[in-house]
């Protein structure tokens, strides 16, 4: 016990802990809110209607499906709310129709000669989830309540992922930092040493993190209360929306409960695999990616696999299923092993299992084995090189940055070619009638759009008149081409109206290079990443070894030492940006026939830029501005990186502060989440203070640049 | 050459790291001795320049080093009680990182580097990593590191940390090679260390200079004062009465070296011992906690 208190005073006692724990709690806070923001515009709305059929009482559905018929299209916030209202009184007045609807197609099948036979397992696996929902004994009201607040606070899995990332922070100083500082080797040596203090370490640790995800949930909690209102957790679960398959009778309170329990348990594999990595490879870096990993393939798994069996069990016996609890307790799943059939809740136990097996290996890996591997190269002459080339040689090949780098460019290129076009119905007619009609306004493009028009007028009146059902329906199918060509009319129109060059663009094939995309997150992720992890260990590495201050009482110590960091770490970032513009670029050109030529300004998104530029100088422009902008914010982390005292901290700030963002920004609504995005891949930022922020940036940057140049003394003084 | 420190002092706030301290050193060695805490680390900063002064200067060649700044560090090894090395570099790659921060030409850099190393005997190893070194060679390669620009001016902390009997006197003897028209500072709680070699000792505590003269003349002013005797009382006795130096077993007795105070008599069955210069170090430091 005394072990874990010092443990446990020695972690929090770090003043970085204390504020890193404080950013992810108060960015899960803001998040959150921000999740919930999205529904502000109607929210006075729905709660209205909510109060009006809570005084009504009684049967509220027939009154609701008046009101949903006689509303008025033009009002936006009474339909959404409407729409959700709708869906709450489904949930409860539908609940027994949809446990009968489970016992007919039961009883259905029975009635069909390979189901009937009691034998086969199919037939038991049906039975047996018909017993379930038919023993089903809800004892709580189905109560009609305001669930929005509920329904997210329950689906928020943005706060998971912040969780994740802390428990990375956590594993790296109580386990790595220790470690490279020597002070395990060092507790080794004492009689509780080692099984004993890393089991008190392990268990600070998962304490730190399963109290950050109780603290969170909590504040959401909170949040959530405070947005929406109130509501009553004694009503059983199966009032929400979404929540009408639990198997079992429990209140929502009761099923909240459930919930942290089995995150609480979702936490304790997480620490025994990230303290498993952390002391079997010795490195944060290696121990971020196998976690990352873990929960890349349990996200992965749990929307890639269905069906029973085997799949079933690795689509829901993961660590993100039980994270979340909904996969685990939301619905009643048998997992099947041949004739053998096991309820997924009972999943826990070969988890469990592996979690003790993770806490066995981690607890016996106690002590690096320090292999001293003596390489003598004979007859090498190896002549004195500038500081740069050294500086290189450490970032590149001494702190991994060359294994960063291509696995950057590999995930890159992975994600470019996954990539596909987004080509809705009128984008695929419209580009039909460039190919048609050609891609410049000419003298005969008005001949051609009259002709086709008067042809669908045609289409029009046969349609009207056709009684056969296949017949009217290709003629439908037919009218849709004319999306197409009215965007192909409205684009001409536009064209001539704003005096631009004639030319139409086929604006889809320009997503890759200019548009939000997988592609342009990937790429700032990418980056972002490759900063967090890069530009602390480049300045930390003088820290740890002391040469800071060799470094100090050397001529070259100051700013030719920071100018030849800066330059290494540029040689890193300039090239990286510019091989995924050009990842992206051969991958459009090659599949199809972009006019590079055109002025950007006929593309939808600039178009009222007025940019006249051809499409591949904005291009290239654009990915010059991006390096600048990197290198802006480069310098500003170096700044970051040669003051702050603990690497983790800044990588930790990197990662939640940016990568974290732009990993939610395209499933939130908060448009500062793209914040970051816009500001690497300028082709999509659209604000002023955008720019306002850009420009300070620079300013910034310049700022610390002159500093280190011009003010020597300040880099030689105060230790 | 000459550095010269006038009215140097360095205080943390209220506390005087340093104080007032006026100090003239010309070409030679010189060892500085004090117990923790006397402000032998802040003197070393200040002369390497990792600190700024609260009062008073430091001339080198009766300039001010901050005026010459990049001129005096061109003329500067240092070498800290850490070992600052980086375990992924060469033994000579990491004297040629060395040498490409302390801005020599590549031409005089890998002939001084190749020669040096073979000075403190790390040549057979200057193709290895720095992590393959044991301490006592990456104590000789810090060493080498600081001595690489030929510098003028060598502050040395605790440079024997480390070391076996044999390499310590290797190391001895290197410092005193190199100590020819320079200015070689040691600072270190081996007193025997400096005793040999070093032309001037100064005893700092509690950030004053209490002492500023040659070995010889230190130990001389205990000569008649430090006194063998066997020890045939508890050890507790005579620490309650005299400063004791040393004690050792010979010939299965128990022998206690003391320093008696400048009044008192020769103790009774005491036989007089000529005084070292950890006589000397007790003499001033002993009665501090």
């Amino acid at each position: 016990m005394r072990l874990i208190w010092y443990e446990w005073k020695k972690l929090w006692k770090n003043a970085s802990v204390l504020k890193t724990f404080l950013f992810f709690f108060i960015l899960s806070g803001i998040v959150f809110w921000s999740d919930l923001g999205k529904n502000e515009e109607w929210l006075s709305e729905y709660l209205h209607i909510h109060s009006i059929l809570e005084e009504k009482g009684g049967d509220v559905s027939a009154w609701l499906d008046e009101k949903i018929e006689t509303q008025s299209t033009a009002d936006y916030e009474e339909w959404v709310a409407l729409e959700q209202i709708s869906r709450e009184v489904k949930a409860i007045d539908g609940y027994e129709a949809y446990r009968a609807s489970i016992q007919n197609q039961y009883e259905k099948n029975q009635e069909i000669s390979i189901f009937s036979d009691s034998e086969w397992n199919q037939t038991d696996y049906m039975r047996r989830i018909a017993e379930t929902y038919k023993e089903l004994r809800i004892t709580a009201p189905m109560q009609l309540q305001p669930y929005l607040g509920v329904e997210h606070l329950l689906d928020f899995y943005a706060g998971d992922l912040l969780a994740v990332i802390f428990l990375i922070y956590l594993v790296s100083v109580v386990f790595c930092q220790e470690e490279k500082t020597g002070k395990t080797d060092f507790a080794c040596a004492m009689y509780y040493g080692k099984t004993r203090l890393f089991l008190a370490k392990l268990f600070v640790v998962y304490i730190s993190f399963t109290a950050y995800i109780l603290f969170a949930f909590f504040l959401n909690f909170v949040l959530e209360e405070a947005f929406v209102g109130p509501v009553s957790f004694s009503a059983a679960i199966q009032s929400v929306p979404q929540y009408f398959a639990v198997p079992y009778a429990w209140t929502i309170g009761k099923y909240i409960f459930v919930c942290i329990v089995l995150k609480v348990f979702a936490a304790a594999i997480l620490t025994a695999a990230a303290v498993v990595f952390a002391r079997r490879f010795h490195s944060v870096i290696l121990m971020a990616a196998g976690i990352t990993g873990i929960l890349g393939f349990s996200i992965w798994a749990g929307s890639f696999f269905g069906g029973g069996g085997l799949t079933a069990a690795v689509r829901i016996w993961n660590v993100w299923s039980f994270l979340r609890g909904k996969p685990v307790i939301g619905t009643y799943e048998l997992i099947r092993f041949g004739n053998f059939m096991i309820e997924s809740v009972w999943g826990f136990l070969p988890l469990l299992v592996l979690t003790i097996g993770m806490i066995m290996i981690a607890g016996t890996g106690s002590r690096r084995e320090r292999k001293r591997k003596i390489k003598i190269k004979k007859g090498t002459n190896k002549k004195p090189h500038t500081l740069f080339y050294y500086e290189v040689k450490k970032m590149w090949i001494y702190q991994r940055g060359i294994f960063f780098f291509a696995a950057c460019i590999l995930l890159q290129g992975l994600t470019v070619r996954q990539y596909r076009d987004y080509l809705g119905t009128e984008e695929y007619y419209y580009q039909q009638y460039i190919d048609r009609f050609g891609d410049r306004i000419t003298k005969q493009t008005a001949a051609d759009i009259a002709a086709e028009e008067d042809y669908f007028s045609n289409i029009e009146r046969e349609l009207m008149q056709e009684e056969n059902v296949y017949r009217a329906d290709a003629l439908q199918k037919e009218l849709e081409r004319r999306m197409g060509l009215e965007k192909y009319v409205n684009r001409m129109e536009a064209l001539k109206n704003d005096e631009k060059e004639g030319i139409f663009l086929k604006d889809v094939q320009y997503s890759i290079l200019f548009c939000f995309t997988e592609v342009s997150r990937m790429m700032v992720l990418l980056l972002c990443i490759s900063f967090a992890f890069l530009i602390p260990a480049v300045f930390q590495k003088e820290k740890e070894t002391h040469a800071e201050v060799l470094q100090r009482t050397s001529v070259c110590g100051g700013a030719k030492l920071w100018n030849a960091k800066i330059a290494a770490l540029h040689l890193y970032t300039i090239p990286l940006i510019a091989v995924f513009g050009i990842i992206s670029f051969v991958r459009a050109v090659s599949e199809y026939d972009l006019k590079l030529l055109a002025p950007a300004d006929c593309l939808p998104q600039y178009w009222s830029s007025d940019i006249k530029l051809p499409v591949i100088v904005f291009f290239v422009t654009g990915i010059i501005v991006q390096c600048v902008s990197a290198s802006a914010v480069l310098i500003l982390l170096s700044a970051f990186g040669k003051r702050v005292k603990n690497q983790y901290m800044l990588t930790g700030m990197i990662l939640g502060g940016a990568v974290v963002p732009t990993l939610l920004s395209p499933y939130l609504s908060a448009r500062w989440l793209r914040m970051i995005h816009d500001f690497f891949f300028v082709f999509t930022y659209q604000s002023q203070w955008m720019m306002a922020g850009l420009l300070f940036i620079f300013a910034a940057a310049a700022a610390i640049t002159g500093k280190e140049i011009l003010c020597r003394e300040k880099n030689m003084a105060g230790s | 050459m000459m550095l010269e420190l006038k009215n140097l002092k360095k205080s943390y706030g209220n506390k005087e790291a340093l104080k007032p301290l006026n100090l003239q050193l010309s070409s030679g060695i010189y060892g500085l001795l004090g117990p923790n805490g006397a402000g032998k680390s802040t003197f070393m900063k200040l002369i390497s320049m990792l600190l700024e002064p609260s009062g008073g200067e430091i001339l080198f060649d009766g300039k001010d080093i901050r005026v010459l700044k990049k001129d005096f560090l061109k003329v500067l090894g240092y070498m800290p009680q850490q070992t600052c090395l980086y375990p992924e570099f060469g033994v000579l790659e990491y004297l040629y990182y060395i040498g490409a921060l302390k801005g020599m030409e590549r031409k005089v850099l890998f002939g001084a580097a190749e020669e040096l190393l073979e000075k403190v005997r790390l040549s057979n190893v200057k193709n290895q990593k720095i992590k393959t070194l044991s301490g006592g060679m990456q104590q000789r390669l810090m060493l080498a590191q600081a001595l690489l620009n030929q510098p003028k001016m060598v502050i040395l902390d605790e440079p024997t940390a480390g070391l076996d009997p044999k390499k310590r006197i290797e190391m001895r003897n290197l410092i005193a090679e190199y100590a020819r028209d320079r200015i070689i500072i040691i600072a270190t709680h081996v007193v025997s260390d400096v005793e040999l070699i070093a032309n001037k000792i100064l005893m700092l505590d509690h950030g004053s200079l209490v002492a500023e003269n040659t070995a010889w003349e230190l130990t001389e002013q205990l000569n008649g004062r430090v006194f063998e005797m066997e020890l045939n009382v508890p050890l507790e006795k005579l620490e309650a009465r005299y400063k004791v130096s040393s004690v050792c077993h010979r010939k299965g007795n128990i022998y206690a070296k003391v320093i008696v105070g400048e009044e008192e008599k020769q103790p009774e069955n005491g036989k007089e011992v000529y005084p070292d210069l950890e006589d000397v170090y007790l003499c001033y430091f002993g009665g501090e906690e």
